[in-house]
């Protein structure tokens, strides 16, 4: 019973101090930045009924989650995703505001099968949706607020990708290849392997110009050039459609001001669940895997009754600030107090006047009783970045040590407080 | 600009990529790869090799400590990792095979609930189950694969076979092909779009050798 006393469980973490400091920041800044732009906030249960993310059809959510039986022997599930549990809210809750809803949120998710390969089995997620309009506007909306959440956290050197669903679901019905060779088509697209796409259409009896593009789809990635290039080698009008819209949303971001964080992939085919359009992933340096996820999802709001478009992201936060500390090293902002204040036996009133004139001043005061020496006190401070001594005697005298000049100087409590004794 | 780094597995597909790369204009100091070091740098042109074992690859480029891998497709399928398979270097040429003594020759199906010893537990299943359709007992061996049917742990293999010496030695011989095998240039999916501009420039220039080879 004992074993596992002293122990996380794979995938989870503790976070302490000062990561937990910026953790909090970032994710304070990032709510601010939603508010800025009209999102409103959402705060959904983390465990729901293993139906809700069934629902969904997302492999992903049903697979991978953990699960748990409730006392009338109903399961229960861990939120795998934070999307999953707006498109419900929005079809079940919300169902006399005006459309589309803006919607954003952080909170932990959790993935039972996700140990392998760096990803956590708790991790944070911050994001935000757009629920009830098709128009294009809104996924250049959401995009250029994925943006604005990654430039946020302090990430500057990133790039946003987008897919269209459309373009390849359009290809493969054309290929008529059957559904395993599709998966298969699909699994070696995402992973560029042409090779592996040659092998499978050698031999096969399919309309050349729809082999080509397949053949050549891990390859299409670039950006407005790329799809002209793209538009120039088919005629079908589902593939011409996938392609304008992707143009046009080059457009619009361009007018947002984002373009230069924008690039397309065409063979952007990743398990794509319950997506239906537009996708995007956000990518940085010093993280092997994207930090940003989204897209649209128009079929997913109707299978909780209620049929609406919708778009959204979301950005792994403890991702996001893994890559920010390895690009960029620790924040600068101090996350402790800025001064101690140390007091002899009987000054203790006196200690907790100072302190509190001190940090009605917003100064950040830690008070500690004055059990040690002044030395050990120094290394503490030293120890936890604190800046500031101040020593308050039992004869109502005061002397500020400041660490950083390695100076000194008394006082008294009246002078300090402003006469406020 | 930020270092380049390229994860290669120890041994001789280490010496065939070297050799490629540099034909393909990117140099590393021959001297340094006889060393017992792990990281060679090459500042002018901001490359970095290591050398890992060669199933490690796969995790390395997944993770992005590396940006480029080169890696046998072998163990690319037993380790399907969420990588970029960018290049079918054609070196470290062999097959994967199914291998059993030679009165099993035509008869592997008419085994039920067989017994296979295999270093790539996933592949031998993934062949059994979804390609033929049926279940087997996997057992999953670390090295010397043929021992297990000549005594009788197993009834099959599931291993590479180059020359096929080694089963012939043993009165083995292949009963199934399952694929072929050959050395894979892999991509970070990350690395791929952020750096983008050299690590096209590399595989144009490593295509175009291998083309003219």
């Amino acid at each position: 019973m004992n074993k596992w006393k002293l122990y996380n469980p794979e995938g989870m973490q503790d976070i302490l101090n000062e990561n937990c400091y910026i953790k909090r920041n970032t994710e304070e800044k990032l709510r601010k930045m939603y508010l800025s732009n009209g999102y409103t906030e959402i705060d959904t249960p983390i465990i729901e009924f293993y139906d809700v993310f069934a629902a969904s059809g997302s492999e992903t959510a049903m697979k991978s989650t953990f699960k748990m039986v409730d006392e009338k022997g109903r399961i229960l599930t861990l939120r795998p995703d934070m999307t999953i549990p707006a498109a419900r809210v929005a079809s079940t809750k919300l169902k006399s505001e005006n459309l589309p809803v803006k919607f954003f949120y952080n909170g932990k998710c959790f993935r039972a099968a996700e140990s392998n390969g760096g990803r956590m089995r708790e991790f944070t997620q911050s994001g935000a949706e757009i629920i009830g309009s098709p128009s294009l506007f809104y996924d250049a909306l959401i995009i250029s607020t994925a943006v604005d959440a990654i430039k946020t956290t302090g990430i500057d050197e990133f790039i946003i990708e987008l897919g269209q669903v459309d373009f390849f679901k359009g290809l493969i019905d054309i290929a008529d290849l059957g559904k395993e060779d599709s998966e298969k088509i699909r699994v070696l697209i995402d992973s560029k392997d042409f090779f592996g796409v040659e092998e499978i259409l050698a031999g096969k009896d399919i309309n050349e110009e729809v082999k080509n593009l397949l053949l050549n789809l891990p390859n299409y990635y670039g950006k407005k050039e790329m799809l002209l290039e793209v538009r120039g080698v088919t005629t079908d009008k589902r593939l011409l459609d996938a392609l304008d819209q992707l143009t046009e949303l080059l457009g619009i971001l361009d007018d947002f001001g984002v373009s230069e964080f924008i690039s397309v992939d065409l063979g952007m085919v990743k398990r794509l669940d319950y997506y239906t359009g537009i996708i995007f992933r956000g990518m940085t340096y010093g993280m092997g895997f994207p930090i940003l996820g989204g897209g649209r999802y128009d079929s997913l709001c109707g299978k909780f009754g209620k049929p609406m478009p919708a778009t959204g992201f979301s950005l792994g936060v403890d991702r996001t600030l893994t890559a920010l500390y390895r690009n960029k090293g620790k924040a600068s902002d101090s996350y402790s107090a800025d001064s101690i204040v140390c007091f002899e036996e009987n000054a203790r009133k006196d200690a907790m006047m100072v302190a509190k004139s001190l940090r009605d001043q917003g100064v950040k005061m830690e008070m500690l009783p004055m059990e040690k020496n002044l030395e050990d006190i120094k290394e503490y401070a030293d120890a936890k970045d604190i800046k500031g001594i101040i020593i308050v005697r039992n004869t109502g005298g005061i002397e500020i040590i400041d660490l950083e000049k390695g100076t000194a100087e008394t006082t008294d409590i009246k002078s300090l407080t402003g006469g406020a004794s | 600009m930020k270092y380049l780094t390229i994860a290669l597995p120890k041994g001789r597909l280490a010496e065939l990529t070297l050799e490629l790369l540099e034909k393909a204009g990117i140099q590393c100091k021959s001297a340094d790869l006889k060393s017992r070091k792990l990281v060679i740098e090459d500042d002018e042109n901001l490359v970095r090799f290591f050398m890992a074992k060669p199933s490690d690859v796969p995790v390395y480029v997944e993770y992005g400590v590396a940006d480029l891998g080169v890696v046998g497709k072998d163990t690319l399928m037993e380790e399907s990792r969420d990588l970029y398979e960018v290049l079918n270097l054609g070196f470290g040429a062999c097959k994967m095979a199914v291998a059993g003594p030679v009165e099993l020759m035509g008869k592997l199906n008419d085994i039920p609930g067989k017994r296979v010893a295999t270093k790539y537990p996933k592949v031998a299943r993934d062949y059994f189950e979804l390609v033929k359709k049926e279940s087997i007992e996997v057992i999953k061996l670390n090295g010397s694969v043929e021992l297990a049917p000549l005594v009788g742990l197993s009834e099959v293999i599931v291993d590479i076979v180059e020359s096929g010496r080694t089963l012939k030695e043993n009165n083995l011989v292949v009963l199934e092909e399952i694929c072929d095998i050959s050395a894979r240039l892999v991509d970070n999916k990350v690395s791929m779009k952020m750096k983008n501009d050299r690590i096209r420039k590399i595989i144009r220039e490593m295509r175009k050798e291998l083309r003219d080879a």
